[in-house]
């Protein structure tokens, strides 16, 4: 065994740390959408609205019961054959699209598991004083519910952030995909993909303390 | 002036309220009671389509509902023109005593903030809770609880409040503050339709008192006819009963 080329890996930090903004970018961008899009689906899935309720079941089940990867590829280099409108989709806009709607698959649950852990009392209160149930939903469930749901959707957000390594496949060259550049030019393999691991590692543990915090924070807020 | 004529409730095959006809003038308080069971929260709970019955006409003043032909906006009329005490008094975890008071009449009755915030306050006062305008419902105690249900009730100023039960779910030591409170709001000449088993408090506060029993109204009387001089058989074996 060859020993580790450190000069190499101190070198390579700041080449691979000028792609976390991509990485960060297109975790941020697919965390917005999948929650806003979870939190529909959350809603319907509770309220249950006829028909539609079939296709949320539907899209859940394909979105959880598939690999990202798998996915990433459908979008990517699938669907453009069927769809011509999407030949012109490009790698980080399919990434986000699948990050997206396989994140907001799972978050949607979540959401709804909180969802339905407020107490159903106050839904009855709410409607006896006549707030619709879009009002409802708003100033009383859904902020209970977000307290609830906060730590699990973060792990989801951790979690998605490694899974944009998965980018890398679609051409987009985040830091997995200049890891792999590098890597590929210089041959040393082991010393490239170990600082693009620790990379991640420091960036989802500054996320994991932000976590702590926010459930401290969380729980003092009106908690029994 | 409320009327209900025929209202019926069903839960799969079991009849919980059959054809029940009642009339409520203005300013009247009106007690219910009987066995477990019978339909007495059910009946409550119908009026305020929280529960929606098969079939029956509710009308509240110059509103008028048909359970069978209701639609969403009949629904949210309905439950804007009555107000609704729970037995769990149900306050908005998320929301501090003001801000559980404050609510409805925000976001439904579209008042500004600020009068919003006053009502609240003087609701709050009547309530012996001005101290507690800034506590979330889990750092009260359940009879402060329900004094601030029956607020959230009060500031709503409905031509109907309904109680349902209110100090079923207490300890018997804060059953006296949540009474008291219902005095009060009872000699403003609110109309008030309450399921109680406080049989004294029902003697003491009500205009009439109903005696339901299998999802109908068997009697209803003045407190003093009907606890003094019952009629019907079942009742007469109720009042023994509740009395031993």
């Amino acid at each position: 065994m060859q020993g580790l080329d450190l000069y190499y890996m101190f070198e390579l930090v700041p080449v691979i740390l000028g792609y976390v903004p991509i990485t960060i970018g297109i975790a941020a961008a697919s965390m917005v959408l999948a929650l806003a899009l979870a939190i529909l689906l959350a809603v319907e899935r509770v309220v249950k609205v006829p028909v539609l309720d079939w296709f949320v079941v539907f899209f859940i089940s394909f979105f959880r019961g598939t690999p990202l990867l798998v996915q990433l590829f459908l979008f990517y280099y699938g669907l453009p054959q069927v769809l011509s409108v999407l030949t012109q989709i490009n790698g980080v806009t399919a990434a986000i699209l699948g990050l997206t709607l396989h994140f907001s698959a799972y978050m949607a649950e979540s959401i709804r598991a909180a969802i339905t852990g407020v107490d159903r009392s106050q839904w009855e209160a709410a409607h006896s004083v006549g707030m619709t149930q879009a009002q409802m939903m708003r100033r009383i469930i859904l902020p209970q519910a977000a307290r609830v749901a906060s730590p699990t959707l973060i792990n989801y957000f951790i979690d998605m952030i490694k899974s944009t390594s998965l980018a890398f496949t679609l051409g987009v060259t985040e830091m997995m995909g200049a890891a792999q550049k590098e890597a590929a030019s210089s041959f040393l393999y082991f010393e490239a993909f170990l600082v693009v691991a620790v990379i991640y590692w420091i960036m989802v543990e500054v996320l994991s303390q932000g976590q702590k915090r926010l459930e401290i924070s969380l729980n003092k807020a009106y908690a029994r | 002036m409320i009327s209900i004529r025929g209202l019926t409730k069903r839960f799969d095959k079991t009849t919980v309220l059959n054809e029940i006809d009642l009339d409520i003038a203005d300013g009247e308080r009106v007690v219910i009671i009987g066995p477990s069971g019978t339909g007495k929260s059910t009946l409550l709970r119908c009026i305020n389509f929280l529960d929606r019955p098969q079939s029956g006409q509710i009308q509240i003043d110059n509103l008028q509902v048909d359970a069978k032909k209701a639609t969403k906006s009949d629904i949210l009329a309905l439950q804007r023109s009555t107000a609704f005490v729970f037995q769990n008094y149900a306050l908005f975890a998320n929301k501090t005593a003001k801000e559980n008071i404050m609510e409805a009449l925000v976001t439904v009755q579209k008042m500004p903030e600020a009068e919003a915030e006053q009502r609240a306050m003087s609701v709050l006062a009547e309530t012996g809770l001005t101290d507690k305008a800034d506590s979330y419902p889990s750092a009260l105690s359940g009879g402060q609880q329900q004094r601030v249900g029956i607020g959230r009730a009060m500031a709503l100023q409905s031509s109907l409040m309904l109680f349902d039960e209110p100090t079923s779910a207490l300890d018997p030591e804060w059953v006296g503050e949540v009474l008291d409170l219902m005095r009060r709001v009872a000699e403003r000449r609110q109309t008030m339709l309450i399921v109680t088993h406080e049989m004294q408090f029902a003697k003491e506060i009500a205009d009439r008192v109903v005696f339901m029993d299998e999802g109908r109204i068997v009697e209803a009387a003045p407190p003093e006819q009907l606890f003094g001089d019952p009629k019907d058989e079942r009742l007469q074996r109720f009042l023994r009963r509740i009395n031993q």
